[in-house]
């Protein structure tokens, strides 16, 4: 960053002060990390401790464990239905990440660009965020009713028969109720990777995962457009002017200038919106619950009905940690390695 | 454990041993009890929660210095609540009572030490005389009994259109056979009808369907065996009923995959399909929400033998450990009323436990339930969490339904199903 | 409150005055993006509509079949149940969300001021093993969660509940504020401290005054996500009175029957609060950052 100020004395003195200061900063910094680090490690320790023990349960909390330890993992590993939703997450998360954030910057940009009726836009956009999950997973439900949902409104206004007559098929999606997984890669792993014969699911992309993709990117695209037009609103208007003169125009300022400058935003988007991926429950679990052979299951729901309805705390405890270890392992490296003067 | 800990429990322990002490002499006496009863449930709305006031009513009545807290929490039928029961468990802060299945749930619950045996309730209200063996035995672990079950729903209903049944000129009696109902399948096919209603957007209906289909071509004692492991789920007999299962999944809406069981229902109100197997928790959505009269625009029958009755029963247990033991015990004895029975299951839709309870007042339906679960054969159903078998069994078998629906097949669901009952023992 | 307000006035005057450079270029464009916009509409409006016209159907027409229909006979039974159902327990979810939002953005507040301002050793570290909260599976640490506020004393209480969610909000909250300094020079932090000021007085007087747009983002986050919670709610409290109010709202569905006009109605009534603070703040929300941003 130029900086008018930087003298070799300031840096000095600076640089003399900020040793000084990082124990100082460490300190102030200690009492939340404590505190989150007992609801987070501490308690993580204990289902650590669930997820070993042989048959650990709420009102008796036996902690012996398995034989041998990690034969809970094992049981885990071999199951379909986790194996099916391991697929689901990762599907799901792409897909809702990527729509979410791409129409999310693209509303940011065309309601950034409005003249009037901003507030209306932004408003409409960002409302489904404000409604629980319960409620719009049984709206979606209705919606993505093969008979009387969207299918029905696109049979009486003529789309569908409009449709078949352009292309020879019928405009008949299934949505959550299809079983199909299409671009299966299973049998190619089998064949290719060592101890691949445990897969049990298709790998590939289940296409009832489609609607699902569609309603939570209807909740949540409000809140990428909202951190998105927070972007906008920050890059100063010389900026644009600047890259005008330059002879960007359009596209190419988007492309060259905005896009950029937007990163350090679409970050956090991507971390909140991931987080939110992977929780993803009480919306599913309303709207198509786990779907035709597991097609729409995902792990929260796996952990909730083995933990809850099948008594199998420890198997549970078990998925929970996959889950977790498996974000750690994918997300948090990603943000560790950028400090705050990349993103600056 | 801290020093506060340690203080509670053993004010804990204390306070149990002085209930237990005071609730096995309090019986005989009917001396009422007070203080604060929280009631644990997952009944939160409408009829279920008019019947659970009921209950209250009861034990109000019997016990006028009782408050009662109603503890109850919605969702996953009932999934949600023994979430949050799991936590208080685990936290060591137990409610007097809650509410629970019969079955492997039940066995879990004692296997955590959290229950008080309720043998001596029994033992001086005669209820070993009053309720059918085959739901005693349903509670009964290590000797002692530790639940008090408020009613029973029948699992295996075919609840049927009579409008549309007229229509395709087809009629069924008071049981059928797979073969009749393929038959009717085909006449209703003919006429344009939908046949069967489905809404397996939770699985456990598609696993019900299956469950009556099994119960009823193997029987009671089949079914038995089936749940003991004596007779295997890839035997060819249960793999033929898997393949009538595949049929009838082509009988049903197309939008079966997203309606719940109380849309299947009201698609057969509406008169969009003709039959739906159900639970007689179907009666009462007909009745009221659809205001549908039993014998002129539905009727129903049995797949099988009609003297079987797939169990469903909601039951309530008195924990260990709790504040306040003797108004857990008021309860179970209130709820254990004829009165309170008779008025709970009136609006609940299902059947008394006791046998002596006079359902005179009852409609059609609903009397001749009782009377099938006073004298008939009693198997419990396993979607529903009612078997004596872990409850991992019941999921493997959701699991196990949800896989049959897209593979078809009927091999891997018996080798699974085998498997889990193996392991489930 | 008031700063905030005066802050939007201002934002808004100089929003009026000088419409974006590129804005005033392109007549043509603006149409067609004015044409997509309106084509999103009826994404963000359908399922808007099936939920207002089922709060006011009769319970059988409040169903899938009928979805499209307006409400007739329109009724008022739904609205009135759900709302003496989840009014007892409104005042409890105020009390709990206002303090665990404000406490939870002002503790992310300095933990990202700290972040972004003082990297030292482990800083990276501490921020991301803080970081990894984020994604914690919440069923799997109920139970050492409850006996923990039980330890503390906490348990059953409202005070345990903010607890709860503020601790669980410091990493998102971190996160935010963290992204958003970046965009305050560090050189303003250091001319303060060359005048003497300390770390604590720094944040208070260069970073604090610029940070209310950081605010109304980590804030309305926060606020939306503590409000819809109803897990811990159900777990820290068992006593259903001072239960936040989604779990009266979980509880408008049976777990037999349910009437949908109810339901729907009910998440319509919940909603209002989290739906209104965007109407209120979304300016701040969106534009907050021109307005705090330090030129």
């Amino acid at each position: 960053m130029p900086d008018a100020v930087t003298t070799p004395r300031v840096v000095a003195c600076r640089q003399r002060r900020r040793r000084r200061r990082v124990p100082q900063a460490a300190l102030l910094l200690a009492p939340s990390f404590l505190i989150v680090s007992i609801f987070v490690y501490v308690f993580i320790a204990y289902t650590v401790g669930v997820a070993l023990s042989s048959n650990w349960k709420p009102g008796k909390a036996d902690f012996s464990t398995t034989d041998p330890l990690y034969a809970n993992f094992d049981a885990l590993i071999n199951n379909g239905r986790f194996q099916a939703d391991l697929r689901n997450t990762v599907v799901f998360t792409l897909f809702f990440l990527t729509l979410s954030v791409v129409a999310g910057f693209f509303l940011a940009v065309l309601v950034h660009n409005l003249l009037w009726a901003r507030g209306f836009f932004r408003g409409l956009f960002l409302l489904p965020y404000a409604l629980s999950f319960i409620a719009t997973g049984v709206v979606w439900r209705w919606l993505f009713n093969p008979e009387s949902g969207i299918n029905l409104l696109l049979r009486t206004s003529g789309v569908s028969s409009a449709y078949q007559h352009l292309t020879g098929h019928a405009l008949q999606p299934d949505w959550t109720s299809s079983p199909v997984v299409v671009g299966d890669v299973s049998s190619l792993l089998e064949r290719i990777i060592p101890g691949g014969h445990i897969i049990q699911v298709q790998l590939g992309i289940p296409l009832a995962l489609v609607a699902v993709v569609l309603a939570a990117s209807w909740q949540l695209m409000g809140f990428a457009m909202a951190m998105f037009l927070a972007g906008l609103a920050s890059i100063p208007e010389d900026v644009r002017e600047a890259s005008m003169i330059d002879g960007a125009s359009g596209p190419r300022y988007y492309v060259s200038v905005v896009i950029p400058l937007l990163r350090p935003f679409a970050l956090t988007t991507v971390v909140i919106l991931t987080h939110v991926a992977l929780k993803m429950f009480d919306l599913i679990y309303a709207m198509s619950g786990s779907g035709i052979g597991f097609a729409t299951d995902m792990p929260g729901i796996f952990v909730y009905e083995t933990m809850f309805k099948a008594l199998q705390y420890n198997i549970g405890a078990a998925a929970s940690l996959v889950m977790l270890v498996l974000v750690t392992l994918v997300v948090v490296p990603y943000l560790a390695r950028r400090g705050p003067q990349e993103t600056a | 454990m801290s020093r506060k800990q340690v203080a509670t429990a053993i004010v804990a322990v204390g306070l149990a041993a002085l209930g237990a002490s005071v609730a096995s002499s309090s019986p005989n006496k009917g001396a009422a009890a007070g203080g604060k009863l929280e009631v644990f449930s997952w009944w939160t709305s409408g009829s279920e929660n008019a019947a659970l006031q009921q209950l209250f009513k009861a034990t109000k009545q019997a016990n006028p210095e009782i408050q009662i807290v109603n503890a109850a929490v919605a969702g996953g039928a009932g999934t949600n609540a023994k979430q949050v029961l799991a936590t208080r468990l685990g936290g060591g802060d137990i409610p007097e009572t809650w509410q629970t299945h019969p079955g492997g749930e039940l066995a879990d619950y004692v296997a955590q030490g959290v229950l008080e045996p309720l043998d001596s309730l029994y033992a001086v209200n005669g209820w070993r005389k009053t309720v059918p063996a085959a739901l005693i035995k349903s509670m009964t672990y290590n000797g002692h009994i530790y639940a008090v079950l408020v009613n029973t729903h029948r699992a295996n209903v075919v609840w049927y259109n009579k409008a549309l049944f007229k229509r395709a000129g087809v009629t069924l009696g008071p049981s059928t056979t797979w073969a009749k109902l393929a038959g009717v399948a085909t006449s209703l096919k003919g006429k344009g009808i939908t046949p069967l209603c489905l809404g397996d957007k939770d699985i456990w209906t598609a696993g019900q369907l299956l469950e009556e289909m099994i119960v009823g071509q193997v029987g009671a004692s089949g079914w038995t065996g089936l749940l003991n492991g004596s007779v295997k789920w890839s035997s060819p007999q249960v793999a033929a009923v898997v393949g009538h299962f595949n049929t009838a999944l082509g009988w049903t809406n197309s939008d079966h995959k997203s309606q719940d069981w109380a849309g299947a229902v009201g698609l057969l109100a509406s008169g969009k399909c003709a039959m739906n197997v159900m639970g007689d928790w179907a009666y009462g959505e007909l009745k009221v929400k659809w205001k549908q009269v039993d014998g002129k625009d539905f009727g129903y029958t049995i797949i099988g033998n009609p003297s079987t009755f797939v169990t469903v029963g909601d039951a309530f247990v008195v924990g260990k450990g709790s504040k306040n033991p003797a108004a857990a015990q008021a309860w179970a004895k209130a709820i254990m009323s004829p009165q309170a029975q008779l008025a709970f299951n009136r609006l609940k839709g299902s059947a008394p436990v006791r046998s002596d309870v006079n359902v005179s007042s009852y409609g059609p339906y609903q009397r001749g339930a009782a009377k099938v679960l006073a004298k008939g054969v009693k198997v419990p159903s396993l979607i529903h969490g009612q078997a004596s078998v872990k409850a991992s069994v019941g999921q493997a078998y959701s699991d196990a339904v949800t896989l049959l629906e897209a593979n078809h097949d009927a091999g891997k669901f018996g080798t699974a199903m085998d498997a889990a009952i193996a392991a489930g023992k | 409150m008031s700063a905030l307000a005066t802050t939007s006035r201002r934002v808004a005057r100089r929003r009026r005055k000088a419409p974006p450079a590129h804005v005033r270029h392109g007549r043509h464009a603006r149409r067609w993006q004015f044409a997509l916009l309106i084509l999103m509409v009826p994404f963000f409006a359908a399922p808007f509509y099936v939920m207002i016209t089922a709060a006011f159907k009769t319970p059988a027409h409040a169903d899938v079949l009928t979805m499209w229909q307006l409400p007739h006979p329109l009724s008022f039974d739904g609205i009135r149940e759900a709302w003496s159902k989840l009014s007892p327990n409104f005042v409890n979810s105020v009390i709990m969300v206002v303090p665990a939002t404000v406490i939870s953005s002002l503790i992310g507040s300095f933990n990202g001021y700290l972040l972004s301002k003082f990297t030292f050793r482990l800083s990276n570290l501490m921020f991301t093993l803080m970081l990894v909260g984020m994604f914690i599976p919440y069923q799997s640490i109920l139970i050492p969660m409850v006996k923990f506020l039980q330890f503390v004393g906490l348990y059953g209480t409202i005070p345990g509940l903010i607890l709860v969610h503020v601790v669980y909000g410091i990493p998102i909250t971190t996160l935010i504020f963290r992204n958003y300094y970046v965009s305050i020079p560090r050189a303003l932090v250091e001319a303060a401290s060359i005048d003497g000021a300390g770390i604590v007085r720094t944040y208070r007087s260069v970073i604090l005054p610029v940070s209310i747009p950081g605010f109304v983002v980590a804030g309305i986050f926060q606020f939306t996500n503590i409000w819809n919670d109803f897990l811990f709610g159900l777990v820290v409290i068992p006593n259903p009175t001072i239960q936040p109010v989604t779990a009266a709202l979980n509880n408008l569905s049976g777990t037999q029957t349910v009437n949908w006009n109810v339901v729907m109605a009910g998440a319509l009534i919940a909603a209002l609060p989290t739906g209104l603070a965007y109407l209120g703040l979304g300016r701040f929300f969106v534009q907050g950052l021109t307005s705090g941003s330090v030129k």
